[in-house]
């Protein structure tokens, strides 16, 4: 078995992992180890051909970014894949970068209008590594309302004429709108160049988008961290005074056993793995699980049902001019509707105008007659509109183990099982309702049609499992993501969520994260100083 | 003795081309069952004519079929593929998920097909298809396209899971039991750049990293 030894031992090399050993190198902690179980993504020389064949040819072009799950009491792996998050850099590698603020009253739905749970901190506390996380990614955007102490570091790429006629179109209906923002670089920025509109951003091949790896090999590469990927972490063994010993791991591509010993753990894998490894890592002193002394590990799991609507308007959009970027307003995160005070954000793209194998008769179409139902059918527009609505899952939703999956390397994967209790259903009902009155009273303002509508369904930026709080007997971790049970024992990114909240969270994930690195770095006695703000323009 | 000679030779000759002969059937025969891209080119031309714009020139039709072929070669088999819940934001993500992997160049099962069409015109007229009359292309074509889609019913390759009837990319059809080389090759077509460019009038450029200027103006007019 080989020994890894370090001061700080992040679990998970996503975002939230990669900014955590920023944060610690910068302040100056040294022996910072990283491990993550999935191999290194592939380098930005490989990615331009990986993009071309999964555009022609579907190809996954994150190569070996899954692990091959097997059915559980059977010997071999086959027919599951897990994935897209085995992987140094974890889904961030292939997000579409949006990078929205929460609001403040996201922070306090409980005080404010009666739902919900209120976070151990305000937006205020989170605000200066807010700006703190935008630096670093590169987010580009325009002011949109969220009180900030720092402008957008770039602002956002050149509107398309498409999304200029849809500002256009719902500020006919007294609705402005403004450019989402995106961690993706509008000018050279940090060594990375400028977007160049390819609209492939699965898989940027210019490196203009953001992705975890670029930090963590930054770091590699100044010798401030370890990286040591295709490490799966099985469990964490907990000594004498509730401290974290080690972790045990196994490395998948040779088999060998590792112990990883080290002052502080921070579990960054993710949602569910982070909650799923303490709950596997019960002992007979901590039978339901590590840093389960409240009875919250594994519950009270959260995201947000989306809604999706095309609408026809009279104005003429293309919908292939930089698909991937949207407007997008607060309005609704800051200002609920409805008797039932619902909250949601609201994004718009212009969908393109795709040829239709079948007429709306069903007929099949060859031919000259494809192309003249495609050409009778772009004369207008189609607006996309995304609609994230805020609900709050009670602790009947919870991490469960999977009846029919199991890791191969042994244990059966983690299911996220979610309840719509009466408050829930409640919630989303409403949520659909005012979402689709608003839809009715742009089209009659602003002219058009609502043509199809899907959800409120799903629940995308899935979180909780670990949720914050400062009462220990109902949460796991405290407002830095240390655990209450386990001093050393930090938990990063989203099973930290105490609510869904009702957009898009890897930003405020990421600024929790700078957070507690932060905060274990005062702890070793490194000096950590923050930027000072200037208050909140 | 000289035209005995003559004769002779004459005789060696032809027995040593119908030898030839004997010995080359083998390689021959193969040769047929294995057609030349421009044996394969015919009858795809001809589907070609029916599943495309009429506005395209013969040099045009056979270029776009050319690049099919070319693009039907590039397959890479044992590859993992995108499950349409990879990107699928309203699928209820397991964690889990399903795994594909590709398969080999779907080229013999489009040539089958092109010979079927070839079978069903020679059992129906005695002419292979590329010379039956363009109506009755279309209507054979047509029957195979709706056998082919009914079979899989098109919702399925919609992440959103609404009923649409919108035609992917080609790569979508393939390995499923819609995967037939008309069905393929309209796919491959119009959702290629030219193909776009010639349906809506304008020139877009996607995915080609075309930079930001000109993107707040009406794109440019297409080449045709």
């Amino acid at each position: 078995m080989r020994k890894l030894e370090s001061q700080v031992c992040i679990i998970g090399g996503g975002i939230v992992g990669a900014l955590v050993a920023a944060r610690l190198a910068e302040a100056g902690v040294d022996r910072i180890l990283v491990v993550d179980a999935g191999p290194r993504a592939l380098v930005p020389a490989q990615r331009p051909r990986s993009a071309r064949r999964w555009m022609q040819y579907m190809e996954r072009p994150w190569r070996g970014d899954r692990v091959v799950a097997r059915p559980r009491g059977a010997e071999r792996a086959g027919g599951r894949h897990l994935g897209p998050t085995m992987y140094v850099g974890g889904q961030a590698t292939h997000w579409n970068a949006q990078t929205p603020r929460f609001a403040p009253e996201d922070f306090r739905t409980r005080s404010l209008h009666g739902y919900g749970r209120d976070w151990p901190l305000s937006y205020e506390d989170l605000e200066p590594y807010y700006a703190d996380a935008e630096r670093r990614l590169g987010v580009s955007g325009e002011p949109d309302g969220a009180p900030r102490s720092t402008p957008f570091p770039m602002p956002p790429v050149p509107e398309s004429a498409d999304l200029r006629v849809i500002r256009a179109w719902a500020g006919r209906a007294g609705l402005p709108l403004h450019a989402a923002p995106y961690a993706k670089n509008s000018r050279s920025y940090d060594g990375r160049p400028a977007c160049v509109r390819c609209d492939t951003c699965y898989v940027c091949p210019t490196g203009a988008k953001y992705s975890p790896d670029f930090t963590l090999r930054a770091l590699e590469d100044a010798g401030k961290i370890e990286l040591v990927p295709r490490v799966v972490v099985r469990r964490l063994r907990v000594g004498d005074g509730r401290r974290v010993e080690a972790a045990e791991a196994l490395q998948t591509d040779t088999g060998q056993t590792l112990q990883l010993e080290s002052r502080y753990f921070v579990l960054a894998s993710g949602f569910p793995l982070a909650p799923h490894l303490l709950a596997r890592s019960a002992t007979a002193a901590f039978p339901t699980g590590l840093a389960n002394s409240s009875g919250t590990l594994g519950r009270f799991i959260q995201g947000h049902p989306v809604l999706i609507a095309s609408l026809e308007i009279p104005d003429r959009l293309y919908g292939r001019l930089h698909e991937q970027n949207r407007l997008m307003t607060r309005r609704f995160m800051r200002e609920p509707v409805g008797p039932a005070n619902v909250r949601f954000d609201l994004s718009a793209m212009a969908a393109p105008h795709l040829p239709y194998l079948r007429n709306r008769a069903g007929r099949i179409q060859l031919g000259d007659e494809l192309v003249s139902d495609w050409r009778a059918r772009s004369s207008g527009g189609v607006v996309q509109l995304r609609a994230l609505i805020d609900v709050y899952f009670g602790e009947a939703s919870r991490i469960v183990d999977d009846p029919r999956w199991a890791f191969p390397w042994g244990g059966p994967l983690p299911k996220a099982a979610y309840v719509y209790d009466e408050e829930a259903e409640a919630r989303r009902n409403a949520g659909g309702r005012e979402v689709h009155r608003l839809l009715d009273g742009l089209v009659a303002r602003a002219g058009g049609s609502v043509r199809t509508v899907i959800g409120p369904r799903s629940h995308p930026h899935r979180g909780g499992g670990c949720r914050m709080g400062d009462d220990p007997s109902t949460s796991v971790c405290d407002s830095f993501g240390r655990t209450h049970d386990h001093q050393n024992l930090f938990v990063a990114g989203a099973p930290l969520l105490v609510t869904g909240g009702c957009t898009n969270t890897t930003l405020t994930l990421c600024a929790l994260a700078l957070r507690s690195g932060e905060r274990i770095a005062r702890e070793i006695g490194a000096d950590a100083p923050l930027a000072p703000t200037t208050g909140l323009l | 003795m000289e035209s005995a000679l003559k004769t002779g030779r004459r005789r060696v000759i032809q027995l040593a081309s119908q030898v030839a002969a004997l010995l080359l059937w083998p390689y021959r025969r193969r040769a047929r069952a294995r057609p030349s891209p421009a044996t394969g080119a015919e009858p795809l031309e001809a589907v070609a004519r029916v599943v495309l714009p009429g506005g395209l020139t013969d040099q045009a039709r056979r270029q776009v079929v050319t690049g099919f072929w070319r693009w039907v070669d590039g397959f890479q088999p044992d590859v993992d593929l995108m499950a349409t819940e990879d990107t699928a934001y309203l699928l209820e993500l397991p964690f889990a998920r399903k795994l594909v992997t590709a398969r080999a160049s779907p080229r013999q099962r489009y040539q089958a097909q092109l010979r079927s069409l070839d079978d069903e015109a020679r059992e129906e007229r005695g002419i292979p298809f590329s010379e039956i009359d363009p109506h009755r292309q279309e209507e054979i074509v047509r029957r195979q396209i709706e056998k082919a889609v009914d079979e899989l019913a098109l919702h399925d390759l919609n992440p959103l899971g609404a009923p649409v009837f919108w035609l992917p990319g080609p790569a979508a059809f393939v390995g499923t039991p819609a995967d037939h080389v008309a069905l393929t090759l309209m796919a491959f077509y119009f959702n290629s750049a030219e193909g776009v460019e010639r349906s809506l009038g304008h020139s877009f450029g996607e995915r080609t990293c075309r930079g930001f200027s000109g993107v707040a103006e009406e794109p440019p007019r297409g080449r045709f």
